[in-house]
């Protein structure tokens, strides 16, 4: 039995009971305006402006931005970002300084992350190994940086892609294909994401990736959440709204000319 | 046109519960309320099915996973 808004049992939820549960749950975070004002913006899509918003701000130039999408085109082949070296060649830069002023913009920017001089990631892809391997038709391999990223990479690159992943919980590996902009199917079948939403702060690669994780159910995610109160505040994703996400973040990631083009270099 | 993100609304009602059609219409008609969009499923299943869910009453309602009003009594019917 369900109670109305005025204590009624019945037998189904009233509108208003489901009206109001809607309301709270489409805004992620609970927290729905009484008074109709448009509600809170979820995590994920807050994650999603700061990601296509450090592009737009870092106003690269057209050349800047072909240099960028032949990093992440490398990456994609490779697994392995391109040295400044193969970047100075590929673009025909006047000399190895101007690669490594270039790649330095993209530092800056939150393009990319460097360690020990080196790129070690771009968004979405990760030189290093993380719990997200993408697995592309052929064969090859790469790493994302996160859940959401793993899915994103199929929208930015427009092939159809394996993702594995590992359970925070349990460790076990999970599988999921993407096809055609679809999920079909996944192993195990009750994957959700969890985004937390601890206070962050620096480059999103390293403060929030970590901590967007696919598990293998809603009741591993729960067994984690108390196992990880730190970590344990954030927003949970089915596995088609982080497809939403990933194509919102990336399907135009390698298309658009988010460039400032009275710069041109 | 819909709003915030997307919910998944999961229903579970037992084979021979009547409430069916009562909660579609009303879930319906809260969506269109709302103007959100979601993801339905109605799920019809058997005592088994139920126990190993978990499940307290039919119908038992999830959004986004989360149970609607959980009951906390034993007994599926």
């Amino acid at each position: 039995m369900f109670k109305d808004e005025s204590g009624r049992l019945a037998n189904v939820p009233s509108m208003d009971t489901l009206r109001k549960t809607l309301k709270e749950r489409s805004c992620g975070t609970g927290d729905a305006s009484r008074d109709g004002k448009a509600c809170k913006k979820s995590l994920m899509d807050q994650i999603g402006e700061t990601v296509r918003g450090r592009l737009a701000e870092a106003r690269l130039s057209q050349s800047e931005d072909e240099t960028r999408k032949y990093i992440l085109n490398e990456f994609a082949k490779t697994g392995k970002p391109p040295s400044e070296k193969a970047i100075a060649a590929a673009m025909k830069l006047p000399a190895l300084e101007s690669a490594r002023l270039l790649v330095e913009k993209l530092h800056k920017a939150d393009i990319l992350t460097k360690e020990d001089g080196e790129i070690i990631s771009a968004y979405p892809f990760s030189a290093k190994a993380t719990r997200h391997k993408v697995i592309f038709q052929d064969g090859h391999e790469v790493y994302a940086l996160c859940a959401t990223d793993a899915l994103g990479i199929h929208f930015m690159l427009g092939l159809d892609i394996a993702v594995r992943s590992r359970c925070p919980d349990c460790e076990n590996e999970m599988k999921i294909e993407v096809k055609a902009g679809k999920v079909v199917s996944c192993r195990p079948e009750g994957i959700v994401e969890f985004v937390s939403s601890r206070e962050h702060c620096g480059c999103t690669a390293e403060t929030f990736c970590p901590f967007m994780n696919f598990f293998c159910s809603v009741e591993h995610l729960e067994k984690w959440r108390e196992k990880n109160p730190a970590y344990g505040k954030g927003e949970m994703y089915r596995l088609y709204q982080v497809l939403e996400h990933g194509k919102n973040i990336f399907g135009a990631f390698l298309k658009e000319a988010d460039c400032d083009t009275r710069r041109q270099g | 046109m819909a709003r915030g993100k997307s919910v998944k609304i999961d229903c579970y009602i037992s084979q021979g519960c009547g409430s069916e059609k009562a909660l579609k219409e009303n879930i319906t008609r809260a969506l269109e309320a709302e103007k959100i969009h979601a993801e339905v499923g109605i799920h019809r299943i058997n005592d088994e099915k139920a126990a190993e869910l978990k499940l307290s009453g039919s119908p038992s309602v999830f959004i986004d996973g989360k149970e609607l009003q959980p009951q906390g009594i034993v007994g599926f019917s």
